[in-house]
């Protein structure tokens, strides 16, 4: 990634943080994201891509989109920039504060697939999120994409990492195809 | 004893077969022409995409369909993510 991309996506990644924060902001007290925790972000996000491409002894190995927005969602979800504290609810300062984590780096991996795919196929893409639910789970399409994102991360092996990405892939073309129906 | 099946019910099976094969032969993989292709494909040699700026639209509408909603108790927290 060169300089002029990693600077103009950290300047996104500042923007949504804020907008995530907006977005609580009501519900949760929330400590105000500091913007100096972006560099920590793709620090180690730079780390999980040097870890895994030795991991796989392949050394031809380079990242496409989808592997760098997986790799964003570990290193945003193992730094958790925004600190909140549990205003309304019963649920720990620690779920709490993985959930709206969560928010932030699923956006802005989506981001990232947008901004590259637009610049590789010169055309936009709308990532779909169905809204619908298992009315007995009361579980989200949001919902299960959580929960396999705080499993994956919670594992040593980093290299599972991929499996988020190919899963991102699956997303990418899912919303590629409703968008062509 | 074999049960001798009635003429539709054969045309049946007939079309669930037809139906299932034309959906094994969208669902199966290309088999690759060459190891290269082979491993651009499914081992990891893809295009690292470099772009020289990146463009972002308003993403407020994006960033509501796509974030989960934060849960009102521990107990919705435990139902909705099997803690």
């Amino acid at each position: 990634m060169n300089y002029e991309t990693k600077e103009s996506l950290k300047s996104l990644f500042i923007k949504l943080a804020h907008q995530i924060i907006g977005l609580y902001s009501d519900e949760l007290k929330v400590y105000i994201y500091h913007d100096e925790l972006t560099e920590d972000i793709f620090y180690e996000y730079e780390k999980i891509k040097e870890d895994i491409k030795n991991n796989i002894i392949d050394a031809e190995f380079l990242a496409d989109r989808h592997k760098i927005a997986a790799f964003f969602i570990s290193s945003i979800m193992k730094k958790e920039p925004i600190k909140i504290k549990v205003n309304k609810t019963d649920i720990s300062d620690n779920e709490l504060s993985m959930l709206v984590n969560f928010n932030l780096s699923i956006v802005f991996a989506n981001y990232v697939i947008k901004v590259f795919y637009k610049k590789r196929y010169n055309k936009e893409l709308k990532i779909i999120s169905p809204k619908s639910y298992d009315d007995k789970s009361k579980k989200t399409y949001n919902d299960q994409l959580f929960t396999l994102v705080r499993d994956i991360i919670n594992m040593e092996e980093k290299v599972l990492l991929l499996t988020l990405s190919h899963i991102l892939f699956l997303i990418e073309k899912y919303s590629e195809c409703m968008q062509n129906k | 004893m074999t049960k001798l099946l009635e003429v539709d019910e054969v045309k049946k099976l007939e079309t669930q077969i037809q139906k299932g094969l034309e959906e094994y032969t969208h669902l199966t993989v290309d088999i690759p022409d060459s190891k290269k292709e082979y491993k651009r494909r499914f081992n990891l040699i893809n295009e690292e995409i470099n772009i020289d700026e990146v463009e972002f639209d308003d993403f407020t509408e994006d960033i509501f369909s796509l974030t989960v909603k934060i849960p009102d108790t521990k107990k919705e927290y435990r139902e909705r993510f099997g803690i």
